[in-house]
């Protein structure tokens, strides 16, 4: 498997060309922004770009969809929680996807937003807003925190720690990495453990 | 990217070198998987898909290369000289490197993260969009370097020295520092 990250000036997000080998049909994860190099980047590689995955609906991560739409048609595959003005194939929790030669493995992890979706390819993680190099997402509130919180070591802490974390803004990382060093990961889950007593205590 | 297969040996998850079955710490053929390791490296050609966990290097000087998506984790490097290098979505995690030299390289989307570095130099590189997440510097040099998007974050450093740097967008927060110069950097453009 090959994987190029692009890194977007606009919106500061990191796209993801995934492809089996050069030539092959290839994936696109989050398009925040298309232009010269990243369309040389699947010219060069003469990647035919099939499938376009998002990771959740904010413009950093989807802008690029129109650009991507007229260039290469793409299958665009999204969480049924959010509508586009695309037509989206609808992905959910759980589902394994077939696509180019890769399955992908589908992961709900709300909290940053709850349409927010994690994909799992091989020993590749793609978590956009949800755990990035040493902080998680960013939420709307207490509640969404806790959510994302929750969601993440549910559902991301227990994978294998030698996996690799490829996410949607600043320096790709490993779940071990993750583990040990992302200090607001560690701080908020023990302060919202925290507020979980005081709930149990009233 | 490098092969994702795991070692064949029960209790071992790391990611197999070579052709397989096994890592390298659990390979019967380590002598061999170490030197065809030591001809990539001193070879012309850039090293690409290469995976050696835990391998102990030293007093190499490596040519003008890159080093595209591999994975050296867990490796000891004394007395190296990466100087001219590239680093493209390449693994150095948790590996120990003293006395290294990096000058002039280019690193982007590569993860240092864990390491112990001690008396390395990095001036003079660019060094974007990088993980040094955790490390534990003493006695090292990132002059005249720039570092934009590269992140420091929970690092514990000491004697080193990020003068003249570009910082923009970088992340230095929570990290324990003493003797620690950011002269004539743009710090305040950091995360801190």
């Amino acid at each position: 498997m090959r994987i190029y990250q692009h890194f977007s000036v606009v919106g500061f997000c990191n796209t993801y060309l995934i492809g089996s080998k050069k030539g092959s049909d290839a994936i696109l994860i989050d398009p925040g922004h298309v232009d010269n190099e990243l369309v040389h980047l699947i010219e060069s590689n003469e990647f035919k770009l099939k499938h376009v995955l998002l990771t959740h609906r904010h413009m950093a991560h989807t802008a690029g969809l129109g650009t991507l739409a007229k260039i290469y048609n793409p299958t665009i595959y999204a969480s049924g929680f959010a509508s586009y003005e695309f037509p989206v194939k609808s992905i959910s929790d759980h589902q394994v996807l077939s696509l180019c030669d890769l399955e992908i493995e589908v992961i709900h992890v709300p909290g940053h937003s709850l349409d927010s979706l994690v994909y799992k390819i091989d020993h590749a993680l793609f978590t956009g807003d949800t755990l990035m190099c040493g902080r998680v997402g960013s939420t709307e509130g207490y509640r969404e925190q806790a959510l994302l919180l929750q969601s993440i070591w549910k559902r991301l802490m227990s994978l294998d720690e030698n996996i690799l974390l490829f996410p949607g803004h600043g320096t790709a990382s490993k779940l071990r990495i993750e583990r040990m060093f992302n200090h607001q990961l560690l701080e908020l889950g023990a302060m919202a453990k925290e507020r979980q007593n005081w709930r149990y205590d009233e | 990217m490098f092969n994702f297969m795991t070692c064949a040996h029960p209790t071992c998850n790391t990611y197999i070198c070579g052709e397989g079955p096994f890592c390298f710490r659990h390979s019967p053929n380590k002598d061999e998987l170490y030197s065809s390791c030591i001809a990539s490296l001193l070879g012309k050609d850039d090293v690409l898909d290469l995976s050696l966990t835990g391998g102990e290097f030293e007093n190499l000087t490596i040519p003008k290369k890159g080093f595209i998506s591999s994975n050296m984790a867990w490796c000891t490097f004394r007395n190296i000289d990466f100087s001219e290098c590239t680093f493209i979505t390449s693994f150095f995690d948790f590996c120990l490197f003293e006395g290294c030299r990096f000058n002039n390289i280019t690193s982007r989307y590569s993860i240092f993260s864990g390491s112990k570095m001690i008396g390395c130099d990095f001036s003079g590189s660019t060094i974007t969009h990088s993980n040094f997440v955790g490390i534990d510097t003493l006695y090292c040099n990132f002059g005249d370097c720039d570092l934009y998007y590269t992140n420091f974050g929970t690092s514990y450093l000491r004697d080193t020295d990020f003068i003249d740097c570009n910082l923009k967008k970088a992340d230095f927060a929570h990290t324990n520092q003493r003797r620690v110069s950011f002269r004539y950097s743009n710090y305040s453009e950091a995360h801190h």
